[in-house]
């Protein structure tokens, strides 16, 4: 989210990542991959549940949406793929787990019975959501993966928060 | 069971939060922001 980050900073908007990591194993990976963007972390998801960040369960019928979708969310993938596949095909590409802090960052957790869908909220100054947009809703995973793009996320903060450069509707 | 959950929409007042900064020491809170800038707050799966 760097390069996103310095393009919404140029537009008067900052950035803050939430992630869901324990904090040794992500302070330790950070020091080592330095983010360009503000980063917390809420271990309990006391902050994704409050925002009503999708957290679906891993019932037989949310596994076999994942099994059988066919998704290709970053485009760098070969060819779509389940959703499971294509994060292990990511990681590979991008040579995540190579490195005992990568490591530890993937035992943090025991098997979980849930998932997360990610969300991004804009909010002004005043402390009001003015925009929002989920991953993909609770029953579908055909948008897993698919974050806003940089323009979308420009768009939506000059419309939004009355940025300079505001489309007319 | 899934858990009930309502996600925010324009006009809410978003939640206050203080948080374990990841990328370095101390918190961050979202009250950091109010009144000096807006704010886009990402909330992501761990990267495992």
């Amino acid at each position: 989210m760097g390069g996103t980050s310095k393009k919404l900073r140029s537009v008067g908007v900052e950035t803050l990542a939430v992630t869901e990591d324990r904090l040794d194993p992500i302070r330790r990976y950070f020091r080592l991959r330095p983010p360009r963007v503000r980063l917390a972390t809420d271990m309990e998801r006391n902050v994704h549940r409050a925002y009503g960040c999708p957290m679906p369960p891993m019932t037989p019928e949310y596994k076999q949406l994942r099994a059988a979708a066919r998704i290709n969310p970053t485009g760098e993938a070969p060819e779509p793929m389940s959703v499971d596949e294509v994060q292990n095909w990511l990681r590979k590409h991008h040579r995540f787990g190579e490195i005992p802090e990568d490591q530890a960052v993937m035992d943090q957790f025991p098997p979980r019975n849930f998932n997360i869908h990610v969300g991004h909220f804009l909010i002004d100054q005043a402390g009001v959501v003015r925009w929002v947009q989920i991953e993909t809703p609770i029953d579908d995973v055909s948008r897993y993966g698919q974050f806003p793009t940089d323009e979308e996320l420009l768009a939506a903060a000059r419309d939004s928060l009355g940025l300079p450069g505001r489309r007319t509707p | 069971m899934t858990e009930p959950f309502r996600t925010l929409e324009p006009g809410d007042p978003a939640p206050g939060f203080t948080l374990p900064a990841a990328n370095g020491e101390g918190t961050v809170s979202l009250a950091d922001y109010r009144g000096r800038s807006p704010l886009l707050v990402a909330l992501f799966r761990g990267l495992y």
